[in-house]
């Protein structure tokens, strides 16, 4: 880790990335890192640890679900230390706003707090989101007081209703969940990113860190990632290179691009050239 | 005496005037790491020993797992 020693300078991290007062802020939470850590479909609960570890996320998602009663239910998040994590319980599994709220409720009995992703799936094969249910939930919850971050499509108006309806976040779908096909539809991305107000978090979909950059780039506040790294090869030193993409990403956006040229600009200098032999 | 209730979709007979907390102890749940709903109503975990269980009643006892 490295501080600079110039107070004119805001102190950077390798581990947060930006400046010090970069913090992502969704309600309570308060965020030095912007990649948000999915926690299923790991190999192991070792696995996980470890990936948490390298990729250094202050928030991580969770489902909520029946316990096996028999015993014997693995649960991946059994030898992890929740409290250095700030939760994000989904409802995933919902298909109906009611399930959805109902799922919300008990995320919040669990973890004694507001935060909630708010995920209505309208379409089995894809998992796609339900537009009208996903709006319909996150006015209730909102409504309630839950902090609601919500996953949606691609859909710009849908983003800005979400918006209007109070979400602190709207969680745009890069490719539908688990694809890892990356950013299908880069424009409307965009055009979410640009047009909303609250925090843009690229959701589902992503399948390498170069994505991940790239929609930090474009002024994502955060991605959320789960099979890209609990399904590669070495999830480790996949978790630790979305952790770093996202880092360079937001640094990149905070620093501006360069202006386009349709004309070549020489980068050397054009004077001071030796005189030609011939 | 015994009553029917239904617990994680799941049909079980337990003791009449069994509590939510002597149910979880029973089925050797650590009541620290779950969330329970009774009859559609979440219980706080505070409120598991006064909870008392009726015949035909239902309980969910649900837990964080892993998701994205």
């Amino acid at each position: 880790m490295t501080v600079t020693s110039d107070p004119t300078v805001p102190a950077a991290s390798a581990a947060t990335g930006a400046a010090s007062d970069d913090a992502l802020r969704m309600g309570p939470a308060v965020l030095r890192s912007r990649l948000i850590h999915g926690t299923g479909k790991f190999p192991s609960d070792d696995v996980l640890r470890d990936c948490l570890a390298a990729a250094q996320p202050d928030m991580i998602t969770l489902a909520i679900r029946r316990l096996s009663l028999e015993g014997g239910g693995r649960n991946e998040l059994e030898g992890l230390d929740l409290s250095r994590f700030t939760l994000l319980p989904n409802t995933a599994g919902a298909t109906t706003a009611q399930q959805a709220i109902r799922m919300a409720h008990l995320a919040r009995a669990a973890s004694l707090s507001e935060l909630i992703k708010v995920e209505v799936v309208g379409d089995e094969r894809t998992l796609l989101p339900d537009p009208a249910g996903t709006l319909e939930a996150t006015r209730v919850l909102v409504e309630e007081g839950f902090t609601v971050l919500a996953y949606t499509s691609d859909d710009v108006v849908l983003a800005l209703r979400l918006e209007e309806a109070g979400a602190a976040a709207v969680m745009p779908g890069a490719a539908p969940i688990g694809t890892t096909l990356g950013i299908q539809n880069p424009f409307n991305v965009r055009l979410i990113i640009d047009r909303l107000q609250v925090p843009v978090v690229i959701d589902a979909g992503l399948g390498v860190p170069s994505e991940a950059a790239r929609c930090m780039e474009w002024g994502a506040a955060a991605v959320l990632v789960n099979t890209a790294i609990a399904r590669a090869r070495n999830p480790v030193e996949m978790a630790r290179a979305f952790g770093e993409a996202v880092v360079a990403g937001r640094r990149a956006f905070l620093a501006g691009r360069a202006d386009i040229s349709f004309e070549a600009v020489a980068s050397s200098p054009t004077a001071g050239l030796p005189t030609s032999s011939s | 005496m015994s009553i029917a209730i239904t617990v994680n979709g799941e049909r079980r007979d337990v003791e009449e005037g069994i509590t939510v907390a002597a149910l979880l102890a029973s089925l050797d749940i650590r009541a620290s790491r779950v969330v329970v709903e009774h009859n559609m109503r979440i219980l706080r975990a505070g409120d598991f020993g006064d909870a008392r269980i009726e015949d035909g009643d239902e309980l969910e006892v649900l837990q964080f797992v892993g998701g994205g």
